[in-house]
């Protein structure tokens, strides 16, 4: 939604306007993430095969490895919005693009990126006591995870105290550029420092043939059905975020009444 | 069916099912809570965008 002011009469007229992919992709969006976690559910519980050394806690790590990729990814989006929002796009094709834009997508990927990577990090620790016999323990992975989380954790904290100012999103973005290195070290953790934690299932770094043929089918399907869902989220948070606006523009134009 | 399943898997001394529970009962709960909360917001912020909408039109009107 966008408040689009008359270029004939900018102080009386106005119209809200709604953008169609952030007003009805998510409906769809959501009905599709719906069904495909139901076929999802089925295949984890009823067609997956049971691991044989973990037995069936190893399920788990259907909905585990999806959430912890799509963390990556929503940090990714932080990182090139808050690049877009310095401006570093400019040269590009994106130059119509404005800079509250990226500032709204950079925002709302860190919030559902954090809503990933804490689940990444509560299914871990379900998985790791009966496997490990604790919680957690400070094993790399774990621990570069658990950095990863305070940091997008301090860029959310940052913008909520700063509200809506423009200091606050200059901050943010710097977190979001900076914090991004973390990402890579999470992945790498497993290559560079060989703990407990089983290798990488998923990138440059997985072992091949590690997982059985349906099992990797089952973790694609995941993969793709947690995607839907996050894109769901991460649309709805856009476009919550850009109502939010504007309903400040607005209300600041009928403080501009009142004063008139 | 699931409770079938693990029945007649040989697998009882790796069956840690309240932790397989666990994780999936969580993770549904906090996206469910989380989505909801977002499109509670928006509704609620459309709804509020709407009013003053109209108070800004009738406002204009009466002038």
């Amino acid at each position: 939604m966008s408040i689009r002011t008359d270029p004939r009469n900018t102080d009386e007229e106005f119209r809200i306007k709604e953008h169609w992919p952030l007003v009805h992709l998510p409906k769809y969006l959501a009905i599709l993430g719906l069904i495909l976690m139901t076929i999802n559910m089925y295949l984890i519980f009823l067609v997956a095969p049971t691991d044989m050394v973990l037995g069936h806690i190893q399920r788990i790590f259907y909905i585990h490895v999806p959430m912890a990729i799509l963390s990556f990814l929503c940090f990714f989006i932080v990182f090139i919005g808050s690049l877009g929002y310095f401006g570093v796009f400019q040269v590009f094709k994106f130059k119509s693009i404005k800079q509250n834009t990226w500032d709204s997508v950079a925002h709302s990927a860190a919030e559902v990126g954090v809503i990933f990577v804490t689940l990444a990090l509560i299914t871990g620790v379900i998985w790791a006591k009966p496997v490990w016999g604790t919680w957690w323990t400070w094993e790399p992975r774990l621990t570069t995870t658990l950095i990863l989380w305070l940091i997008y954790v301090s860029y959310l904290m940052l913008r909520s105290y700063a509200g809506t100012t423009k200091q606050g999103a200059v901050f943010s973005a710097v977190i979001g550029i900076v914090g991004f290195v973390d990402v890579p070290i999470v992945y790498y953790s497993v290559v560079w420092w060989r703990s407990i934690h089983p290798s990488a299932v998923i990138g440059p770094f997985s072992e091949s043939n590690s997982l059985d043929p349906t099992m990797n089918l089952i973790l694609l399907f995941s993969f793709l059905t947690i995607l839907v869902l996050f894109a769901y989220l991460l649309l709805e948070r856009i476009a919550l975020r850009n109502t939010e606006f504007d309903l400040s523009k607005l209300k600041l134009l009928r403080e501009l009444k009142r004063i008139r | 069916m699931l409770l079938l399943k693990v029945l007649t898997d040989n697998h009882s001394a790796s069956n840690n099912l309240i932790y397989l529970f666990a994780a999936f009962a969580i993770t549904w709960v906090i996206f469910f809570i989380y989505a909801f909360f977002i499109s509670k917001r928006r509704q609620e912020v459309r709804n509020e965008i709407a009013e003053l909408h109209e108070t800004l039109t009738t406002s204009q009107n009466d002038v």
